[in-house]
């Protein structure tokens, strides 16, 4: 029952877009945080999440966006795209949709 | 209800919390409340991955159980380093710098999410105890026995009382001569800030305690309809029927258990709490030795021993320029937190003061002065403050009410400084302070060290004394000046024996050695 969590990032113009499916948690956390550090010095304009079959997001998965944001810039503008309830609900409470832009279609 | 126990291994991670969301399920939680769940344990299950065994052997045992029958109780234990991840703020420590902010957001989750989050070392163990109820709690259910509602009340025996809103049943201290059974309505124990409704028993204590005593008073929070039974119907309900004595015994005894659990785990958090205290307090005082390893003109070595968990004895060294070395040593009134907190502040300001290149007497008379507001306990610290000039051994001192220091001289024996002395610092407003001098040959030295030394109590109540510190530091003044330390704490041991330390104990030895080339040579 339990979907195979995987990410997958491409990059184009400035937009970077990371799929995220199944479980982020402290895992696979780590791993995403290390591919996300390459994008820094890219000059990424937008880094959009894509979330609409992520499930399971721990403080873990919130951990590698946050660095996300601090390591690419200040500059960079982070999206939410398409988070289930569940998701949503995590990042609320933690307060990291102050600095996301969080939208239910691209 | 399960437990399951597995290494300490990120590979776990996944199957440990499959295993705590399922009980979730069984247990009829939401999806959001299941996926909170594992949001909240996922981050105490990394961090014992993580940390808890420097050499990753270890296991995790995570266990279920349900409780007061719409509550989930999540156990995480490991038996490895001592960790309470709900104190740590960060605990993260490990994370570079820039994440290092983000370190706490998991346990802030944790604590947000789950209804209780309480941790608590077992002998060798860290236990992590989670709570999460189904929907709201009921409150005013407060911390009261399960079950009592399927007790059945021989309201035969028992006199029926009404009673107002406001109405008193009885007061703290009064004699206990009877229980309470209530019908409808609440009422306030108010020493205890807890209601109890209706359905419930109060009272019971009074009559199986052997002090007969009411604990706390009780105030009707409502109008209340109530059925009371005192020590003789008790006795004769017991004799009709057995079996509902019983009953009515184990549920006071559940209940006398429940507070003293209550109690109990009060106070370990409490000591857990004091336990970082004493942490932080330590680190306050500079604990490397030597300090200042290329300065060859002086050795210096200082140790400080509370008696309680944290304590109001403090000292501190340190460089006003680059020649004068400011030592300072302190003994603020009264013992514990309250000592501490006094201890922390007066340290900052004589350092901040001291570090402007005042006289010593100065130093003492400004921080006395801003002591001196806002002083409503009325503490006060005893301070010997001097300044050692590297270059010739010329040392100014001021001393503010505290024990005279020692000093030997190379030639002679131990002797205790014989200057000026003022008032203690922070208890009268405007008071002088003066200054005196000694000098330092190359190999003399300096004992400074708070009244826990010659007040050191022996089981029979006897005090070290002065004389015997004098006559204790003459056999040691050869030896290298951590010995002297040491020694002389081996000496305080040796005398007070099985005796509880009575005080805090610290010692700073300052031994000048004389400038660069005096001491080459």
């Amino acid at each position: 029952m339990e979907m195979e969590s995987k990410y997958s990032i491409s990059c184009n113009q400035g937009i970077a877009k990371v799929e995220l499916c199944g479980r982020l948690d402290a895992t696979n956390a780590p791993a995403l945080q290390d591919e996300l550090k390459k994008l820094a010095g890219q000059s990424i304009s937008s880094l959009v999440f894509l979330a609409k079959d992520l499930e399971y997001i721990s403080s873990a998965g919130l951990r590698a966006i946050i660095f996300a944001k601090q390591k690419i810039g200040v500059d960079t503008q982070v999206y939410l795209i398409g988070a289930q309830a569940t998701v949503l609900n995590v990042v609320k409470m933690s307060g990291l949709d102050t600095f996301m832009t969080i939208q239910d279609n691209l | 209800m399960a437990k399951i126990v597995m290494a300490a291994k990120i590979e776990n991670l996944r199957p440990m919390l499959n295993f705590i969301s399922d009980m979730s399920r069984q247990l009829g939680f939401s999806k959001e409340n299941i996926n909170e769940i594992e949001i909240a344990c996922e981050e105490p299950l990394v961090n014992v991955i993580n940390y808890a065994y420097p050499d990753k052997k270890g296991d995790i045992e995570v266990s279920c159980n349900i409780i007061e029958d719409n509550g989930l109780e999540i156990q995480i234990g490991d038996s490895g380093q001592p960790f309470d991840p709900i104190a740590k703020v960060d605990p993260d420590i490990h994370a570079p710098l820039q994440e290092r902010k983000i370190g706490g957001l998991g346990i802030y989750m944790m604590k947000n999410i789950m209804d209780k989050s309480e941790y608590k070392r077992d002998g060798d163990k860290n236990v992590l105890t989670l709570i999460k109820y189904i929907g709201e709690k009921d409150k005013s259910k407060g911390g009261s026995a399960a079950g009592e509602e399927s007790f059945s009340w021989p309201l035969e025996y028992m006199k029926r009382e009404t009673f107002k809103k406001g109405d008193i049943l009885f007061k703290k201290g009064d004699a206990a001569e009877k229980m309470y059974y209530i019908k409808s309505g609440a009422l306030r124990l108010t020493e205890l800030n807890l209601v109890v409704g209706s359905g419930q028993v109060i009272g019971e204590m009074g009559i199986f305690s052997p002090y007969k005593e009411r604990t706390a008073s009780a105030v009707c929070e409502e109008d209340l309809e109530a059925y009371s039974m005192g020590k003789d119907e008790v006795i004769r309900f017991f004799r009709q029927d057995p079996a509902m004595a019983i009953s009515l015994t184990q549920l006071s005894i559940k209940r006398f258990i429940e507070n003293l659990k209550k109690e109990t785990e009060a106070r370990e958090r409490l000591a857990s709490e004091l336990r970082i205290a004493h942490d932080i307090q330590n680190s306050m005082l500079p604990r490397i030795f030597p300090p200042f390893p290329d300065r060859k003109e002086f050795e210096i070595y200082a140790m400080m021993d509370a008696a309680k968990e944290v304590g109001g004895d403090f000292y501190d060294f340190f460089f006003v320029d680059k020649d004068k070395l400011c030592v300072i040593i302190g003994d603020v009134s009264g013992k514990g937190v309250p000592a501490a907190l006094f201890m922390a502040i007066s340290k900052t300001l004589f350092k901040t003061e001291a570090m402007r290149g005042l006289l010593p007497n100065e130093t003492i008379e400004n921080v006395n002065n801003l002591l001196c507001v806002d002083n409503q306990m009325c503490m006060f610290v005893t301070i010997f403050c001097l300044v050692l000039d590297t270059r010739t051994g010329q040392v100014v001192y001021s001393n503010g009410g505290h024990n005279p220091p020692l000093v030997c001289s190379y030639k002679a024996c131990f002797d205790f400084v014989k200057g000026p002395s003022g008032l203690v610092v922070g208890a009268m407003e405007g008071a002088k302070a003066e200054c005196g001098n000694i000098k330092l040959e190359p190999n003399d030295f300096i004992f400074l060290y708070t009244d826990g030394v010659t007040e050191a109590m022996n089981s029979k109540r006897e005090l070290f004394t002065e004389e015997r510190l004098q006559s204790a530091l003459c056999k040691l003044r050869d030896q290298e000046i951590t010995q002297v330390v040491q020694n002389m704490r081996q000496e305080l041991f040796n005398y007070v024996q099985d005796a509880p330390q009575s005080d805090d104990i610290t010692m700073v030895v300052l031994k000048y050695k004389g400038d660069g080339d005096v001491a080459k040579g």
